[in-house]
C-alpha cells in the first residue's frame, strides 16, 4: 500500500466524478434536508429553540444525507469497476488493490463531507437555532465527516463482500443495524455507528440545548468522554476497511466470472 | 516466461481450464480456440487475477497472484473495450501509468508517445465515451504498451479495427516482438495470429490442444488424412477410379451430387495422379480445394483428433 497511488487513485476519481450528472445528484440531495426542514415549519412545527433544528439537522445531515450518498458512492465501488469493464486494469496493475480501494474510499467520503457541508450550510439558513447557532453548525460540521468516514467504510465493507447487491445489502445493514437496532434501549445499541455519533452530539452541544428527542435515557445516549465515541467510529472504520481489504486481496474477480 | 504445471482451474463445478502444463520460453505466441474455449480463463490465471484451483503458475519465474513484482513487468490489453466515457485517453493513459510509478510530467510525455505509436495523438485530448471501438482498441493497447513491460498480453486486440487499423497494430506489435518482448496474443480468429505469429497454444474445451510452430504442430497430423474436395461434371465416375487407389482412404460424394469428397494420407501422391486419371476419363473439374497449410487447416485437425473424429 502506497500513499502516492492512494493519491493517485482519489486524485483520478475526483477528476472524473465532476459530470452534470453527479452534480445534479449532490445538489438534489445537497437540499433535500433544508427543502424537509421548511416543510416541516410550514406545518408549524418550531425548530429553531430547544435544539430540535440541532436534532434534526442531525438526523437529516450526518445521519441520513451522509447514507445516502455514500450508497451511491461507496457501496458499489467496487462493483462499478466490474460492472464498467474497467476492473482489469486496476487488478492487474502493482499499484495493488489496497490502495485502489483506500483511493476510491476517500474520493467517496470527500463527496460525501462537500455534500454535507453544503446541505449544513443551506439548512441553517432555513432553519437558524436561537441557542448557540455557531457552536450548533460546528458540532454538525464534525459529525458530518466522522459519519462519512465510518459509513463508508462499512459501505465498503459490504460492497466487497456482496458485490453485485452492495447497494441492497447496505440499505438492509442500515435499516437493521443504524435504526433498528439503534433506537433498541439496550447495550446493544452502542455496537451501532449511529450511538456514537447521537452520543457525541449530546456531549459537544451540551445537555442543556438537547430537548426532548434525545433526553437523556443513558441507554441512548452514553455520558463517555467524546473521545472514546471518537476512537470507536474511527475504530470501526479502520476494521472495516481493513476487512475489505483482506477479502480483495483474497477473492477472484474478473469481468467475466466472480468466484 | 511462462510456466504452467497441471494447472486446473474450476468455477464451481464448471471446468475453466483442464490440467494444462505448459512451459513458455521468450518469444510470440497466439493463444487460439473458439469462443469459451478457456482463453480468458488462462489469461485471467496469468495475470493472477485468478488462482489455479489445482496446479501452478509461474510467470517471469514467480506466481502473479497478489504479486506487484510480476505484475509491473506485464502489459495487458483485455478483450471488454468499454472504457471510463468522461475521460480523455491521455488521462486515462497517464493515470495507468502514475499507478504503476511513473511521475507527473514524465508520465504525461510517455502516453503522449504511446499514444502517437498506436495512432491516437489527434484524438487522445477527446473524451473516450466518444472514441469508435478501434480508437478504444488502440487506447487499450498503448495503455498495455506503455510502461515497456516485458510480458505483453493481448485478449482479441483485433476486434472493431478496420483493416487500415489492424495492419498498423499488427505493425506495432512486430516491433515489439523484433525488441525481444513476450507476447502472448489471444484471438477465436485464426489469420489474426497468423499475421503477428507463426507460434501457437490451440486451447479447446479447456483442454491445450496443441503447442509450438505451425511445422511442429503440422508433425502431429502426420497420421491425420487430408480431405481434398473435387468439384466436377461426373463425380460418381471419379470416385469409381479413385476408389481402387491404395493411398485413397475413403471417397464419399458431396449432398448436393456436384463434388467428391476423397480422404487420404497421401495428399502428394493424388495431387501426382489426378491429372492423369482426369484426362483420361474426361472429365471436366471445375474446382478442386484441399486441405492447405494454414493455421485453420492445423485447428480443425486438432479439434478432430480431439473430439475422437479422427
Amino acid at each position: 500500500m502506497n500513499p502516492r497511488t492512494i493519491w493517485t487513485v482519489f486524485r483520478f476519481e475526483c477528476g472524473r466524478a465532476v459530470t452534470f450528472a453527479r452534480l445534479s445528484v449532490w445538489v438534489l440531495l445537497g437540499v433535500f434536508p433544508a427543502t424537509l426542514l421548511v416543510l416541516v415549519q410550514n406545518n408549524g412545527a418550531r425548530l429553531e429553540s430547544d435544539g430540535r433544528a440541532a436534532v434534526a439537522m442531525f438526523i437529516l445531515i450526518p445521519e441520513l444525507l451522509c447514507c445516502m450518498n455514500l450508497l451511491l458512492a461507496a457501496a458499489p465501488l467496487i462493483y462499478a469497476e466490474l460492472e464498467g469493464k474497467t476492473w482489469t486494469y486496476l487488478a492487474i496493475n502493482p499499484a495493488g488493490k489496497a490502495s485502489i480501494l483506500l483511493g476510491k474510499y476517500c474520493a467517496a467520503v470527500l463527496f460525501t463531507v462537500v455534500v454535507g457541508w453544503f446541505s449544513l450550510a443551506f439548512s441553517l439558513i432555513v432553519a437558524w437555532p436561537d441557542t448557540e447557532p455557531l457552536r450548533v453548525a460546528a458540532v454538525l460540521a464534525i459529525l458530518v465527516p466522522l459519519a462519512s468516514l465510518v459509513y463508508g467504510a462499512a459501505y465498503v465493507f459490504i460492497g466487497v463482500i456482496f458485490l453485485r447487491r452492495a447497494m441492497v445489502a447496505a440499505v438492509i445493514y442500515t435499516i437493521i443495524s443504524e435504526v433498528l437496532i439503534g433506537f433498541i434501549p439496550a447495550l446493544i445499541n452502542q455496537l451501532t455507528m449511529q450511538f456514537h455519533l447521537r452520543s457525541l452530539l449530546a456531549k459537544w452541544i451540551g445537555w442543556g440545548l438537547i430537548a426532548d428527542p434525545l433526553r437523556m435515557n443513558q441507554q441512548f445516549v452514553s455520558d463517555a468522554p467524546a473521545w472514546q465515541h471518537v476512537v470507536f467510529l474511527l475504530g470501526a472504520a479502520i476494521v472495516f476497511l481493513t476487512g475489505a481489504i483482506t477479502l480483495l486481496r483474497r477473492r477472484e474477480l474478473t469481468l467475466s466470472v466472480e468466484v | 516466461m511462462l510456466e504452467l504445471e497441471a494447472v486446473t482451474k474450476l468455477y464451481g463445478s464448471v471446468i475453466g481450464v483442464n490440467d494444462i502444463s505448459l512451459t513458455l520460453s521468450r518469444g510470440a505466441f497466439g493463444l487460439v480456440g473458439p469462443n469459451g474455449s478457456g482463453k480468458s480463463t488462462m489469461l485471467n490465471l496469468i495475470t493472477g487475477q485468478l488462482r489455479p484451483t489445482i496446479g501452478r503458475v509461474r510467470v517471469l519465474g514467480e506466481s502473479p497472484w497478489n504479486n506487484a513484482n510480476v505484475l509491473r513487468q506485464i502489459g495487458m490489453c483485455p478483450e471488454q473495450d468499454v472504457l471510463y466515457p468522461n475521460v480523455t485517453g491521455l488521462e486515462w493513459v497517464r493515470y495507468l501509468l502514475e499507478l504503476r510509478g511513473w511521475r507527473g510530467q514524465a508520465a504525461t510525455v510517455r502516453a503522449t508517445e504511446m499514444l502517437e505509436l498506436v495512432g491516437l495523438g489527434a484524438a487522445m485530448q477527446r473524451r473516450m465515451g466518444g472514441y469508435s471501438r478501434g480508437m478504444r482498441q488502440r487506447a487499450k493497447l498503448a495503455q498495455a504498451i506503455a510502461h515497456d513491460p516485458q510480458l505483453l498480453i493481448l485478449d482479441e486486440p483485433f476486434n472493431g479495427l478496420d483493416p487500415v487499423g489492424r495492419h498498423a497494430i499488427a505493425d506495432v506489435l512486430h516491433q515489439w516482438i523484433a525488441k525481444g518482448r513476450g507476447l502472448i496474443l489471444a484471438s477465436h480468429v485464426l489469420h489474426e495470429v497468423e499475421s503477428v505469429t507463426d507460434s501457437f497454444l490451440l486451447i479447446c474445451h479447456g483442454r491445450l490442444l496443441a503447442s509450438g510452430s505451425i511445422p511442429e504442430v503440422k508433425s502431429l497430423l502426420a497420421e491425420v488424412p487430408n480431405e481434398i474436395s473435387v468439384r466436377c461434371d461426373r463425380p460418381h465416375e471419379l470416385a469409381c477410379l479413385l476408389v481402387g487407389e491404395k493411398t485413397v482412404d475413403s471417397v464419399r460424394i458431396d449432398d448436393d451430387g456436384a463434388a467428391l469428397l476423397l480422404s487420404t494420407r497421401n495428399p502428394a501422391v493424388i495431387f501426382a495422379r489426378l491429372p492423369e486419371w482426369i484426362s483420361e476419363a474426361g472429365i471436366r473439374v471445375h474446382e478442386m480445394r484441399c486441405a492447405d497449410d494454414s493455421l485453420h487447416s492445423l485447428f480443425h485437425s486438432l479439434l478432430q483428433i480431439h473430439r475422437g473424429h479422427v
